[in-house]
């Protein structure tokens, strides 16, 4: 009587615990998962700001100096460097943007400061990005840290001819 | 005795039948807003992409349409640029004046397809002149719905097209 | 005291561990859905603004472009003849710049508001013959910022005097 009153107590005992562990299981599966699709989810939002921000950021700037011959590209130590000069109080500045180091960065100064692409203040995390100029259309290729790919074409409409003020 | 202990296993078999009800709700109303969360991910990447694209498109048309079939040559840059396929001259809402319409197929990942049957995105330019004024409106959207992604209109001044010239 | 005993013994599992672990279990969860959904809702209004922002450029930029048309129809209009004098034309140029003509270094400028801060500003130079069939030379399209800067001045910067 008392081994079966033993049995009884342990199968009980076995039965109860099962099913406390499935629970556990179960949970800690669930966990899991929604780490996981919050991670997604997150990779996939920090990949949109990032291609999104840096194409407005860059878009902005070149609207904002589209003065004639003003924007322009050129290459430097195999960086692409987009320039756009302005005319401040009679003196003329540059302000170049670039990739380098993990980010676009850009610097503002005169031409004739002596600073260069090392001197730059990063201004977003990205992979790459190249220019190119082709009459009035000026392409920029991003890469962002993910390896995504963007593509985004600006027309200058400024005519060409400098500008005198 | 036993009545207690068959009373303690009643109470937490009862406590788990309980507990399993509520993680089941709360489970299916996380696991709702989860599914909401990567829908509108999804939804926000592809309207970045149609903006960004979408933009590009209207760049390339403002800066080629000109001399006096613009439609022609912002059609030839579109090809040449993005890789736009001429869907050729099409009725527009004005009686008598022929439009233009350039398309643009994309899959899934926005990668550029050449089948419209492929297509996920299409990205159409739709361009009509009226006198020395070029309008094209550039749209981006699902092949599958109506309703656009993006969209811009854009016009162009172009006072030799005012004179005369046939899109071919 | 063998009555606590036997309680204390029962089960191995206490009743109520079932109900922490799954009260953890759900917190970490709605943590999770709450951040995932605060962060895309973020994220589309970004989206939501940046398509405004570009809607509103070329809003202006359309604009812009109309009035180039005015301006050329007008200098077009007097240079073979069939508008009046010279004043007559000034007079055409400012009504439809709204007083952005410069007769004297031959320039038109005008702005076009895109949203509360930033206006499109358009500078042509005008030109005695046609290039393409237009009058003008387009020295400047630029988006440039008319609001209120909010300089912050609460950190002293050196202003380049030795005291």
């Amino acid at each position: 009587m008392k081994t079966d009153t033993n049995r009884g107590k342990y199968i009980g005992l076995m039965f109860a615990l099962l099913l406390f562990l499935t629970l556990a299981v179960c949970a800690l599966f669930t966990v899991l998962i929604g780490a996981q699709i919050y991670e997604n989810i997150n990779d996939r939002m920090e990949g949109n700001y990032q291609g999104q921000t840096a194409l407005t950021y860059i878009s902005n700037k070149v609207r904002q100096a589209d003065t004639a011959d003003a924007v322009f590209v050129k290459s430097q130590d195999g960086t692409d460097i987009l320039c756009m000069k302005e005319n401040l109080d009679g003196q003329e500045y540059i302000t170049m943007v670039y990739y380098r180091d993990g980010y676009i960065s850009e610097l503002f100064t005169d031409e004739y400061s002596g600073l260069g692409i090392g001197d730059g203040m990063e201004v977003i995390e990205a992979g790459g990005l190249d220019f190119s100029k082709e009459d009035d259309l000026l392409k920029i290729h991003l890469t962002t840290t993910e390896g995504k790919e963007e593509d985004l074409i600006l027309s200058l409409r400024s005519e060409g001819g400098a500008y005198e003020y | 005795m036993n009545t207690s202990r068959a009373s303690k296993s009643q109470i937490f078999l009862l406590e788990f039948v309980f507990v399993v009800l509520f993680f089941a709700i709360c489970t299916t109303v996380c696991v709702m807003a989860f599914v909401k969360s990567d829908r509108l991910s999804n939804e926000n990447a592809a309207k970045n992409e149609a903006i960004v694209r979408v933009e590009s498109a209207a760049e390339v048309v403002k800066a080629c349409a000109e001399g006096a079939d613009p439609m022609k040559s912002a059609g030839l840059a579109l090809e040449k640029e993005l890789g736009a396929v001429d869907e050729g001259l099409v009725e527009a809402g004005k009686p008598g004046s022929p439009a233009a319409l350039y398309s643009l197929f994309y899959n899934e990942d926005f990668a550029q397809v050449s089948d419209a049957s492929d297509a996920a995105y299409t990205l159409q330019v739709f361009m009509q002149t009226a006198g020395d004024m070029l309008s094209a409106e550039v749209s981006m959207g699902e092949s599958t719905k109506e309703k656009p992604l993006f969209a811009l209109d854009v016009k162009k001044y172009v006072p030799l097209a005012g004179s005369g010239g046939e899109h071919e | 005291m063998n009555k606590f005993k036997d309680k204390k013994e029962e089960g191995g599992i206490q009743i109520g561990t079932s109900s922490l672990v799954v009260i953890f279990v759900i917190l970490a969860l709605t943590v999770f859905a709450v951040l995932s959904l605060t962060g895309v809702l973020a994220d589309d209004r970004l989206s939501d603004r940046a398509a405004e922002w570009t809607t509103a450029y070329y809003e202006a930029d359309s604009k812009a472009e109309d009035m180039l048309k005015d301006i050329n129809q007008a200098i077009d209009a007097q240079k073979s003849g069939v508008a009046g004098s010279t004043e007559d034309i000034d007079s055409k140029l400012n009504d439809i710049t709204g007083g952005g003509y410069d007769s004297q270094k031959g320039r038109i400028s005008f702005r076009l508001p895109i949203n509360e801060k930033v206006v499109l500003g358009v500078e042509l130079e005008l030109l005695d013959t046609p290039k393409d069939g237009k009058y003008y030379r387009i020295l400047k399209w630029q988006e440039v910022f008319v609001g209120e800067y909010e300089i912050d001045d609460d950190m002293p910067v050196w202003d380049g005097t030795f005291e």
